[in-house]
Formats: C-alpha cells, sequence, structure tokens
C-alpha cells in the first residue's frame, strides 16, 4: 500500500516539477505560484510516505537524498527574493534541476539504505539531515546564481545578492552538521576527527564555498564571473554527492 | 604584508589546499595509501610521524603537503585580519564588520584545535583485545578485557563497514544488548571496572574509554568474539568543541545580519552603474 502510494508520489513529482518549471518560465498570470504549492505538497507526501516505510526519516544513499533535495528545494524556491521576474526564473531552475534529480531513478535504482542500528541514534539522524539541509541550501545558492544570467540588472543584482545570502546560510548549516557529526564521531570511535575520503571531501566542500565568498572588488564587480563563482560551488558539491551515492556499493 | 592578505593570495591558497585535499581523496584507495591513512587514524599523528609513518613515505609527504598549504592559508589569515579586518573595528562600527573579525579569529582557535589533537594527549584508536588480554596505558594505567557479550550474529562480524551497514541493522543488531567489560588499574590496584557498549564511552581519570565495535580474531572461530577499543585522551578536545560551536552560532549570526544589510556599497555602486 505505501509502497504503492510511494509510486505515485515519484511519478507526479517527475511531471509536476517539469510543468511547473515550463509555467515559470513561459507562463503569464500567477499559475506558476499554483504548480509551486502543488511541487511541494507531493515532494512533501514523498518524503512522508518514505518515513512512513523506513519508520526513520530519509537520511542517506541516491534516492533518500534526491528526495529529500526535491523538497527543500520546493519549500525555498516559493520564498519571495524581491523581483518578480528574477523569482520566476530562479522557480523554474529549481523545479528543473528537482525534475533532473527524479529523472536520475528513471535510470537508477530507487532502493532504500538498510536500517542500519546507527541510524537510531539522535547524533547521527541530525548529522545526515544537516549535510543534505546544507547541499540543498548550496544547491539553491547556484541556480539563484545562474537565474541571474537570464534576468535585466536589477533582476541580476537581486538574484546574486540571494545567492551570497544563501551561500552563508548553508554554510551554517553545514558547520552546524560538521559539529554533530564530530560529536557522533567522538562517541563511537574515540576522536572526532579521521582521516578518510568523507572527511576530506566535507573539508574539501567548505573550502569551495568560502574561495566563493573572497573573490577580488574587480572580479566581483564582473557578474558572470560572481555568478560563475557562486553557482560552482552548490553544483559541484551536489554533483559529487549524488554521485558518491550511485557509487555505494 | 599587502601581498600577503590580498584576496588573490587567499582564492590562491584555497585553491592549492583544495587541490591537494582533491589528491588525498584520490590517494586514499585501498590499492594505494589506504591502509598508510589507517594507520594514520589510530595514533597521535605525532607518533605516527616519528614511528610507523616513514614505512611508507608517500602518505606522511602528502600529510607534510597539507600541513604546508594549511600554513600558507594561516599566514594570509593573519594577515588579512591585521590589515583589512582588525583596523576597520572602532567602536560604534557596523556590527557585520565585528562579526568578519571574529569569525575569523574563531576559525584560528578551530585550526588550533585541529593542530593540538594531532600532537597532545594519547591515541590509540583499533586496540583489539580478547577477553583476559589486558594493555598498557599512559600514566601507568593497565586495561584489562575481563568479558565479551555480544548476542548477535557473530557470522558477519568481520565484515567492512561499507559492507556492515547492510547486514548490522536495527533488529539484527541490538546496541544496549551488547557490551564489554572492562578493569583499569595501576599497579594492581583496580581504579574502574564497569560495562562499555557503542556509543557509551567511559572516563577513567583523563582517558576516554570507547567501544567502537566487536571482532573474531579467526575466521575459523567465529563465536570467539573480541572488542575494537579507543583510548583517547586531549586536553583541548573541549575548547575545540566550544571554539566550534561559537563558530557555528558566529556563522549563522553573520548570515543573519548579512541578509539584513542588503547589499554591500561595492555592489550598491556596481549595480547603479548597471542602472545608469
Amino acid at each position: 500500500m505505501l509502497t504503492s502510494l510511494l509510486d505515485w508520489f515519484y511519478w507526479s513529482c517527475l511531471l509536476a516539477t517539469a510543468a511547473a518549471g515550463a509555467l515559470a518560465w513561459w507562463g503569464t498570470g500567477r499559475w506558476w505560484r499554483v504548480a509551486g504549492w502543488l511541487v511541494l505538497a507531493l515532494a512533501l507526501g514523498q518524503a512522508v510516505t518514505t518515513a512512513l516505510i523506513l519508520h526513520r526519516p530519509p537520511l542517506a544513499g541516491a534516492y533518500e537524498s534526491a528526495l529529500v533535495f526535491l523538497l527543500w528545494l520546493s519549500a525555498l524556491v516559493l520564498l519571495p527574493c524581491g523581483d518578480r521576474t528574477a523569482q520566476r526564473r530562479l522557480a523554474a531552475l529549481g523545479w528543473w534541476t528537482g525534475c533532473v534529480l527524479m529523472a536520475l531513478f528513471l535510470v537508477g535504482s530507487r532502493r532504500f539504505y538498510p536500517d542500519w542500528y546507527m541510524y537510531q541514534y539522535i547524533w547521527s539522524r541530525l548529522f545526515f539531515s544537516l549535510r543534505m539541509a546544507a547541499n540543498a541550501t548550496w544547491l539553491y545558492a547556484a541556480l539563484a546564481a545562474l537565474a541571474s544570467l537570464a534576468v535585466d540588472a536589477a533582476g541580476r543584482h537581486c538574484l546574486l545578492r540571494w545567492s551570497r545570502n544563501f551561500l552563508l546560510v548553508g554554510t551554517a548549516v553545514f558547520l552546524a552538521g560538521e559539529f554533530v557529526g564530530f560529536t557522533w564521531r567522538m562517541q563511537w570511535m574515540g576522536d572526532y576527527w579521521c582521516w578518510n575520503a568523507n572527511f576530506l571531501e566535507a573539508t574539501l566542500f567548505f573550502l569551495l564555498v568560502t574561495a566563493a565568498a573572497h573573490l577580488p572588488p574587480a572580479w566581483a564587480a564582473r557578474p558572470r564571473l560572481r555568478a560563475a563563482a557562486q553557482a560552482v560551488p552548490g553544483l559541484l558539491i551536489v554533483t559529487l554527492f549524488m554521485t558518491h551515492m550511485f557509487m555505494e556499493p | 604584508m599587502q601581498r600577503l592578505s590580498s584576496l588573490k593570495f587567499t582564492l590562491g591558497s584555497l585553491a592549492g589546499l583544495m587541490i591537494w585535499l582533491g589528491l588525498g581523496v584520490f590517494l586514499l584507495q585501498p590499492n594505494l595509501l589506504g591502509p598508510s591513512f589507517q594507520e594514520m587514524n589510530r595514533v597521535l599523528i605525532l607518533d605516527w610521524m616519528l614511528g610507523s609513518a616513514w614505512d611508507q613515505p608517500w602518505a606522511p609527504i602528502w600529510f607534510l603537503g597539507l600541513c604546508l598549504g594549511v600554513g600558507v592559508m594561516l599566514l594570509n589569515l593573519g594577515a588579512c585580519t591585521l590589515t583589512r579586518l582588525l583596523p576597520r573595528l572602532r567602536p560604534g562600527n557596523r556590527l557585520r564588520g565585528w562579526l568578519l573579525t571574529l569569525v575569523h579569529l574563531v576559525m584560528l582557535v578551530v585550526l588550533m584545535g585541529h593542530g593540538a589533537e594531532m600532537v597532545l594527549g594519547h591515541k590509540q584508536e583499533e586496540l583489539r583485545l580478547v577477553p583476559g588480554q589486558a594493555t598498557a596505558l599512559p600514566g601507568g594505567l593497565s586495561l584489562r578485557l575481563e568479558r565479551v557479550r555480544f548476542t548477535s550474529d557473530p557470522s558477519v562480524i568481520n565484515l567492512p563497514y561499507r559492507r556492515a551497514r547492510w547486514v548490522w541493522t536495527s533488529s539484527a543488531f541490538h546496541r544496549r544488548e551488547n557490551w564489554v567489560q572492562v578493569r583499569v588499574s595501576r599497579e594492581g590496584q583496580e581504579l574502574w571496572h564497569g560495562k562499555l557498549r557503542i556509543l557509551e564511552p567511559a572516563k577513567v581519570e583523563s582517558q576516554r574509554l570507547t567501544l567502537a565495535g566487536f571482532f573474531a580474531p579467526s575466521e575459523a572461530k567465529k563465536n570467539q568474539v573480541g572488542a575494537r577499543l579507543a583510548v583517547v585522551y586531549n586536553p583541548l578536545t573541549t575548547l575545540f568543541f566550544v571554539a566550534y560551536g561559537a563558530w557555528v552560532v558566529l556563522y549563522a549570526i553573520l548570515a543573519v545580519v548579512t541578509w539584513r544589510s542588503g547589499p554591500s556599497s561595492q555592489n550598491n555602486g556596481q549595480t547603479r552603474r548597471q542602472l545608469g
């Protein structure tokens, strides 16, 4: 019953994100916002159904991560950024990205991760949830930067500022996740740090976002360069993250 | 000093560090330097560098390169704080300026905490003992594993982490029902005696005793189960966590203040030029 319901939510999310994106980019009137609320409801339904099947929140693995990213994106794109055209471009990119994330599972397996005993532990749940929230926020910041290339000067300024703000918010969430992860690792293994690929990748992610926030003034004054600098971290991080998830045995 | 504190220098040092970390991720593969990195996790970095590290020199060379990269970044961070951030701070100055300075200074403390974790105190991870076995700890302490209670299926006990995650489910492995009993003594006098469970460490004097997992000493006799223990002491762990917590809070406040403050003056000018 729940599995069939999840199937229904998956296909609905796939179609609704594509349609909402098209409405926001090409449509007229306010129907795109209605479509946006529908996408949010469907993404929430998909996440809640998954949680009911697993008896825990979606935490790790390709499909669980993708549906959490979609949920965060669906909520974030509804926030008003202050410029109507800019908002529509950003919303369209957000929904199309959600559509691409869902479309990955037309080929990839929608298997869930096992109910590893560690997932019952509050620090591990918090760590995975905060890591996914940070990645989704950085992805949203990247989309705002990309959308700035498709609007006029006022909209561009609005979106680049919006993107910078969300890079900072994502970093705060990411660091909170790292704090929680250190605590978890110390309780489990004795020390809070470990020289492995996950820890090095996490440090790399932080440096990547830090670099985007330290552009020399002459470079930051060039909108295309600034947009690229603010778009690269989120896109690269989520691509690496999803690749990592798909390559899990 | 101006060059050292420039943003181009910042970007250069960050790019160098990112490339080096990416190289580290590649080198960590099991058929490359994976085993050396595992050894690196077992003891204090200082002990590792003075001991077994040089059996496979590429791992310590990578680590020294990383230290060099962090050193260059710290140089830039220090110069930037002295020449750009601190001179702007005056009473009545904007909150954002203070926050930016504090975020940079607390990051320095966090990095110092990481450095201290590598050289101070004591660390033994993956300490494998079977019941009846004892090992010596610093300060004349002795740790003896007295008993192991493992109620779950021992046939899957030696699986590597990624495979184990699929098998050690919450229904197949009951964390609280599996424990080990240890005794810590000094010169025959008992200091602590009790049970350790996964995620429930104990502190004896300054040493933190942790049960990381179980293992079967022999593939043939999987019913005999030993314990994977960690004994760690770092005098600055609390300081590190306090600094890291403060860093998170400062970042969050900086995000809120940046949001409320709107565009920076430089960007304002840029927009006016574009709109004009």
